[in-house]
């Protein structure tokens, strides 16, 4: 099945395609602010080849280093994989930003030998997610909390239901809907949110907050919300569809 | 084409309705916006449009007047789809003067419209009536329990198909769907389909599904159940709603309504090509191409990533024409002929052979819409005319830069997701 996205809104909610563009850019700032502002020591980064020298220009102004890794090919929507890229094809610089060289060496190292554990750990993951993505991810290559199904409770913060359509707090696949790491990191994260743009933030943390459906199946995951049904390609359960019922939890203390 | 529904409110409570849940859940009032509706209508003038429901004669007179006189307007010519109840000497004048296609929904005189209740059950007076006064009619006729759960019922339900033919009328012939208190069972069901098609056949009736079914075999357009529909951009069917919203047919939003998406996509397609068949897709099916799964909104389990679970019925049909199709030498039937037959008395499906999933016509309401039993178009050679194609261009959903790309690519931590090797 080839990568896409829709989002259908529910009559009245016309506006959220266009919100949920706005939130994903929140969140993309938030990514590269938790390294500048020194909460992580790395974080991953894809630039545009049309946009390589705008990209190092930004990135060079803001103290920052750039170590390219690979070349990922364009896709639409949300990809769960790097795609090869062809001859003559349009692409992505996929690498790392680091504030010294000596992060960016060590990050260099722990891909090529696929250390997750220092990848994790560099990126401000909490161990217990790494170690979770770690196993579960060569089995299912979108896990979200594989273990669970029906009713589920837990911090906005971990909840990654919605990041296909770029909608999350932290950047890591959290090990549980009650993962403390995550809750802790998830804090941090939020209030670099809320220094870029609090309304939106606060929307944002609505949303992971209130009850969704999440129901994958036949490798198509749809989740619905109050505003709206958001689709994505995914892992194909075949037998029974998937599915979670997130009660949220407000947490935002 | 275009439904224009500006009223989901109905003076019937018909057993099996496909609006009920909503009806139930929202109440609708007439509290739509008449000029909104009217001007959004200007936007799918390349569209055949018809005027829906609920109950669209329940609106006043003054506006049923206006909505055809817009049609009238902008396609010079009209369409309702009514229960037919409401229907008096000025809606009649007004149906000559817009020359309005007149859609009723009716499932056969006295007890077979049964679940439709007692005001429908001479229906078949005005129905002569409006043929009489040389308006152009058509009819939905439902099949449930109520007019072929018995042989007599089901005797009588043909009797009056040939009454029909006499005053030159056809149209769709549905079974009951999502109701399973009143639709027959499944056994039921392919024996009154199997009779009625070939009732249909020895007296040269033209009803869907039987035509669009030899469609199908064919590879011509056909009803959008057989078309391969995206449930969140239902090609053949464009509906306006009373807030002048844009949505689908309406089978697709049961409480809550659903906008439409701009663009049709065939994940739906590309999922039952590659799912078996005991997990509920169409792999190895021969009739894939024909069918495509059947109607997303009468999936297996209320889910649209399966397919219909009328599944045998189709099944069953397209083995009666394609037995006759190739009885009479037919020189072009779409499907890979070296698969092993489908048959009825047997519980093994063909679930070895992959089907080629062809790429199938682009669908941009081209294709007539189950929903509305404007007459089927039958040329002198037999081909059915599709609707007139709507562009994806007027879609009520703003495309935004992104439009659904949500601005994970350029950015950083690979979502999470991303194992950080080499792929």
């Amino acid at each position: 099945m080839k990568d896409f996205v829709r989002i259908i809104p529910k009559q009245g909610f016309e506006e959220w395609p266009t919100k949920l563009g706005k939130i994903g850019n929140l969140y993309n700032r938030a990514e590269y602010e938790m390294l500048k502002k020194g909460f992580r020591a790395a974080a991953t980064y894809h630039i545009d080849y049309q946009y390589l020298i705008e990209g190092m220009d930004k990135i060079k102004k803001d103290g920052l280093i750039y170590t390219p890794l690979r070349k990922s090919g364009y896709y639409q929507g949300f990809a769960h994989f790097h795609h090869s890229v062809n001859p003559g094809e349009p692409f992505f610089w996929y690498g790392a930003l680091t504030k010294t060289e000596k992060d960016a060496e060590i990050f260099k190292e722990a891909d090529r030998i696929g250390d997750h554990k220092t990848i994790g750990k560099m990126l401000g993951y909490p161990e217990c997610c790494t170690d979770y993505f770690t196993r579960i991810f060569p089995i299912n290559y979108d896990p979200i909390w594989v273990d669970l199904e029906g009713e589920v409770e837990g911090y906005p913060e971990a909840n990654q239901m919605l990041r296909y359509f770029g909608v999350r707090i932290t950047s890591h696949l959290s090990c549980s809907p009650t993962c403390k790491g995550t809750k802790k990191i998830g804090k941090v994260w939020f209030k670099v949110m809320k220094g870029i743009d609090e309304n939106l933030a606060n929307e944002l943390y609505d949303l992971l907050s209130i009850p969704i459906t999440w129901n994958s199946y036949h490798g198509v995951v749809q989740v619905e919300t109050p505003y709206f049904v958001g689709l994505t390609h995914t892992f194909p359960y075949l037998k029974k569809p998937r599915i979670i019922y997130w009660k949220g939890r407000k947490s935002k203390e | 084409m275009l439904l224009v529904k500006p009223f989901l409110g109905c003076n019937l409570a018909c057993k099996y309705c496909y609006e009920g849940n909503y009806r139930r859940k929202h109440n609708p009032k007439m509290d739509y916006n008449l000029d909104l509706v009217l001007k959004r209508m200007e936007e799918f003038k390349d569209l055949e449009m018809s005027l829906h429901g609920g109950e669209c004669l329940a609106m006043p007179k003054k506006d049923v007047e206006k909505f055809l006189a817009k049609m009238f307007e902008l396609t010079k010519k009209s369409g309702i789809q009514t229960n037919g109840t409401l229907i008096d000497e000025e809606y009649i004048e007004m149906f000559k003067k817009y020359k309005t296609d007149v859609g009723i929904s009716f499932d056969g005189p006295g007890v077979l419209s049964e679940y439709r209740g007692p005001l429908t059950f001479n229906l078949d007076k005005t129905i002569e009536r409006l043929v009489r006064e040389g308006i152009s009619t058509s009819i939905i006729m439902v099949i449930s329990k109520s007019n072929a759960g018995t042989d007599e019922r089901l005797k009588k339900l043909k009797e009056y198909l040939l009454e029909l033919d006499k005053l030159k009328i056809s149209g769709r012939i549905n079974p009951c769907v999502d109701a399973p208190a009143y639709e027959l069972g499944e056994k039921r069901l392919i024996e009154v389909y199997l009779d009625l098609a070939e009732f249909c056949f020895k007296n040269n009736l033209r009803w869907s599904p039987f035509t669009d079914i030899i469609h199908g075999l064919q590879g011509k357009p056909r009803v959008c159940i057989f078309m391969g529909c995206d449930f969140f951009s239902t090609a053949s069917a464009t509906v306006i709603v009373g807030d002048g919203s844009i949505t689908n047919c309406m089978r697709t939003n049961k409480e809550n309504i659903l906008l439409r998406h701009p663009v049709k996509y065939n994940t739906r397609e590309e999922i039952l090509a590659e799912t078996p068949q005991e997990f509920f897709g169409c792999q190895g099916c021969k009739y894939f191409t024909a069918c495509y799964g059947g109607c997303p909104t009468a999936a297996i389990n209320n889910d649209w990533r399966n397919r219909t679970y009328l599944c045998s019925l189709w099944k069953a049909l397209f083995q009666y024409y394609e037995n006759i199709l190739r009885f009479v030498e037919y020189p072009s039937i779409l499907l890979p002929v070296q698969e092993t037959c489908f048959s009825q008395d047997s519980e093994h499906l063909d679930h070895e052979d992959s089907s080629p999933v062809t790429e199938h016509g682009d669908a941009h309401g081209d294709i007539p819409h189950g929903d509305s039993s404007s007459p089927v178009p039958v040329t002198e050679h037999g081909d059915v005319h599709g609707d007139i194609p709507h562009g994806d261009s007027s879609s009520p959903v703003p495309v935004t830069e992104h439009g659904d790309v949500h601005g994970d690519i350029p950015h950083g931590d690979s979502h999470g997701d991303l194992p950080h090797s080499d792929q």
